[in-house]
């Protein structure tokens, strides 16, 4: 095996095993710090010692008896209140006796919708006076239907509160984020309907649903009607479901390609287990599920990366917090941890699939932006390519007049001055050849003209202007330039500038009628304003849309002489120096070019 | 007889040079720049050869083909820039005959119009040239008023040899033979073919058409 691919399954595995140890003990050890244990069998519990420890809460789980029975015994009635987990299966508790609370409502007949937990005082009246202490008796009536373990936390009232707000807080917090991630992906796939986007919608609104059903906040599982009835069934077929999502999304964002045979053979497996685990309430099948998801997601995840997929570190490190997160919970689930103030206070599979679906939703969007990138790189390598072909094919037109003059002048014997009239013809086809290349060159350049070394002042500018076109005054058409006292200097090549202004002025003459008047005007705002107008034979709107194209399709209809670039030159020009190009046109009245520069 | 030649092309330099070009290669030339023009200048004259640019001021060329081809069966040959496959089928689907792209070779150009000339004049029946008409399919020279019956295989000769005189060249000895292989034999050679041709074009009195000798080379006709 190639080294490099050694040391890629190295550093996968590492970061795999050790983010999810990190996960795993940080959680538990700040579990640890803030939370007191009472063991297992304990049945009576002296709450003067544990509850005036540093610690915030302390946790009393028990052996999954029917009626369990505990004391609560304190030297001066110290008034404690109750965190009951387990609010997900029926349950009843009696203190001294006397019903205190259940989660079974007589006029709904049926079962509350507090599932979350439920919470309950232990007051000063409760206690009864026992050779000088004071004892309170509870009872707590449960049918749990799994090995899972329903625990208390208890501490003084006030803790008691403050960890209330907190969990809700914290619960709020968690439905934020996977609304968030709703909306973004709602949002993202609207625009492209990218397939990956698609899995993450669907992940984000199993999520949303996962989470409105958890009971944490009371209205959203109202909504759906979940009481501790029908929890568990939708709490186990949403875990079903994003758990499936997860392998799903990961096996098409890394476009894997396994045979079907053994898609089916999974997908089958998975799904028997996943319907014993949903409708028969097994432990076990879930076990097995999440087991062989695991070894499918790790495989993926570091095939990925041997495979350099992109951001498979991004998803390999979001999937082992998520995985540490899960088996943490499992891992408390089955016993081999047990329950603390930090994990009860917050839903840690559910923090955990924020962090991954996060995870998936940056490696989603960075793919798309990378594709619309490589789309706009693709783009402009075709614009060029155009560019080129529309520059080879406009160069033929001089290139065909130098070509035919010179051969004939080759072959055929001719007098001195019809040699004359050849050569000229030749010249002018040279010069006109000139004038393409130094468009060409001029579009090319855009950038290097301006910037703070350069000025043109725009008096001088239109001066020369005016001078240089005074010979077309004389050729029956009017030339007019007008300009404000104020002159204004530009960060741009006067070279450059003088370019931009003798494409436009050729321009209008070239398409101008006999008679007609080319009228440059400069004025200045609170922007440069600078306008070209001739009286010449106008464009219709379809007309002006393709002028700006460079060289956007070999047109048939194109006109021959002026070389496509011109216009698109000046463009370039304007926008080199940020202003804007408008062009107003009316068919038979004449066009008009408008710059504004800011100033 | 000369070939009439209309050149559509709205590159001012280019049509020029082209018109010019034609005269000096013995056609007559026409230049039109747009499509108008070049209408107007085809119902007139008539051309046998269109030269015809693509893209014209207000339209496309290949678009003129089918009206040309309504009015007269000219030659329509394409020269343009574009040298896409789209252009070119869309120039043959309209009834293009050759296509030649810019910048084109000037010799290749004469060879593709010489070639069209001399497809023309094959099909031609009645030929005028000089002070004579001779008709290939009545076999009658006709001259200043007079009309003789001459033999086919002295119309022939005389069409070829007329033929020879737009290539501006001669009819080679080697050629005469395969000209004439059906009424070659032995009692029939070239020398009495020509001789007498020349009897029948000196009795129906032209002055203008002469059969010179090339000497070791062949004949060739000549126009005074």
């Amino acid at each position: 095996m190639h080294k490099d691919v050694i040391k890629k399954i190295g550093l996968a595995i590492f970061i795999l095993i050790v983010i999810r140890i990190l996960t795993i003990y940080s959680f538990y050890g700040f579990n640890l710090k803030v939370t007191d244990y009472i063991k297992d069998d304990l049945h009576t519990i002296y709450v003067d010692e544990v509850l005036e420890t540093s610690k915030k809460a302390l946790i009393l789980a028990y052996n999954n008896e029917e009626l369990y029975t505990f004391y609560i015994e304190s030297s001066d009635k110290k008034e404690i209140a109750f965190v009951f987990e387990g609010g997900e299966y029926a349950y009843t508790i009696y203190i001294a006796d006397e019903l205190r609370m259940q989660n079974y409502d007589k006029t709904l007949d049926g079962y509350t919708n507090e599932i979350a937990y439920g919470v309950f005082e232990l007051n000063e009246r409760d206690y009864k006076e026992i050779d000088g202490r004071y004892r309170a008796k509870i009872q707590l009536q449960n049918k749990t239907i799994n090995e899972m373990k329903p625990f208390f936390l208890l501490g003084t009232k006030d803790t008691i509160r403050k960890y209330l707000a907190l969990r809700t807080m914290v619960n709020t917090f968690m439905g934020i984020c996977f609304f968030v991630i709703l909306i973004i992906s709602s949002v993202l796939y609207r625009r492209d309907r990218d397939r990956y986007m698609f899995s993450i919608l669907l992940i984000s609104i199993v999520s949303v649903f996962k989470w409105s059903i958890s009971g944490e906040v009371h209205i959203f599982s109202e909504v759906f009607g979940i009481t501790s009835h029908n929890f568990y069934f939708f709490e186990s077929l949403t875990t079903a479901i994003n758990y499936f999502l997860y392998q799903s999304l990961l096996y098409t964002l890394y476009q894997f390609k396994i045979k079907r045979r053994y898609i089916i053979l999974y997908l089958g497996l998975f799904l028997i287990l996943a319907s014993q685990y949903i409708f028969e309430v097994n432990g076990p099948a879930f076990l097995i599920i999440y087991l062989m998801g695991a070894i499918v997601m790790i495989s993926m995840s570091v095939i990925g990366h041997i495979k350099d997929k992109p951001y498979s570190m991004i998803l390999l490190t979001t999937y082992s917090v998520f995985a540490g997160f899960n088996l943490y919970w499992i891992l408390i689930k089955l016993n081999y941890f047990k329950e603390g103030y930090l994990s009860s206070l917050m839903n840690g599979p559910q923090v955990g699939s924020i962090i991954y679906v996060l995870g998936f939703l940056i490696a989603v969007i960075k793919t798309y932006l990378n594709k619309m990138a490589q789309y706009e790189k693709q783009q402009k390598e075709y614009e060029r390519v155009l560019l080129i072909r529309g520059i080879s094919h406009d160069l033929k037109l001089p290139l065909s007049v130098i070509k035919l003059n010179n051969q004939m002048l080759e072959k055929y014997d001719m007098a001195g001055d019809e040699k004359k009239v050849y050569t000229k013809t030749s010249l002018e086809a040279v010069q006109e050849l000139e004038k393409m290349t130094d468009n060409i060159n001029a579009y090319l350049n855009l950038e290097s003209n301006v910037g703070g070394d350069y000025t043109t002042s725009m008096k001088e500018s239109l001066e020369k202007l005016k001078s240089h076109y005074q010979i077309y005054n004389q050729k029956n058409q009017i030339f007019i330039v007008v300009w404000e006292e104020e002159d204004y200097l530009l960060p741009i090549k006067p070279l450059q500038f003088d370019r931009m202004l003798y494409n436009l002025v050729d321009n209008a003459f070239k398409y101008n009628k006999d008679g007609g008047e080319v009228k440059v005007e400069y004025r200045l705002d609170e922007q440069v304003i600078i306008t070209v107008e001739d009286s010449g034979i106008g464009m219709d709107q379809e007309e002006i849309d393709k002028i700006l194209i460079p060289f956007y399709r070999i047109d048939h209809s194109r006109t021959k002489d002026g070389l496509g670039l011109g216009l698109v030159v000046v463009k370039g020009i304007v926008e080199s120096i940020k202003g804007e190009l408008k062009v107003e046109s009316k068919m038979g009245i004449g066009t008009k070019i408008i710059i504004t520069i800011p100033k | 007889m000369k070939i009439k030649v209309l050149v559509i092309e709205d590159k001012a330099s280019l049509n020029e040079s082209l018109v010019n070009m034609l005269n000096k290669e013995r056609y007559m030339a026409f230049g039109e720049k747009d499509i108008d023009g070049g209408k107007k200048t085809f119902l007139v004259e008539r051309p046998h050869i269109i030269l015809l640019d693509i893209m014209l001021p207000n339209g496309n060329g290949y678009d003129l083909i089918p009206f040309f081809r309504k009015y007269h069966n000219s030659r329509i040959l394409m020269i343009t820039a574009l040298d896409d496959g789209e252009s070119k089928c869309i120039s043959y689907e309209n009834g293009a005959d050759d296509y030649i792209t810019k910048p084109f070779d000037l010799y290749e150009l004469i060879y593709k119009l010489n070639a069209m000339r001399r497809r023309m004049i094959s099909q031609l029946s009645e030929i005028q040239v000089g002070d004579i008409d001779f008709n290939v399919d009545t076999n009658k020279l006709t001259c200043r008023g007079k009309t003789f019956n001459i033999q086919p295989s002295q119309i022939k000769l005389l069409k070829v040899l007329f033929e020879k005189y737009e290539e501006k060249s001669y009819l080679d000895k080697s050629e005469f033979s395969e000209f004439f292989k059906e009424e070659m034999n032995e009692n029939y050679r070239m020398q009495t073919l020509v001789a007498r041709l020349r009897k029948n074009l000196s009795e129906i009195g032209s002055q203008e058409i002469i059969i010179e000798t090339a000497y070791g080379k062949g004949y060739q006709l000549v126009v005074c």
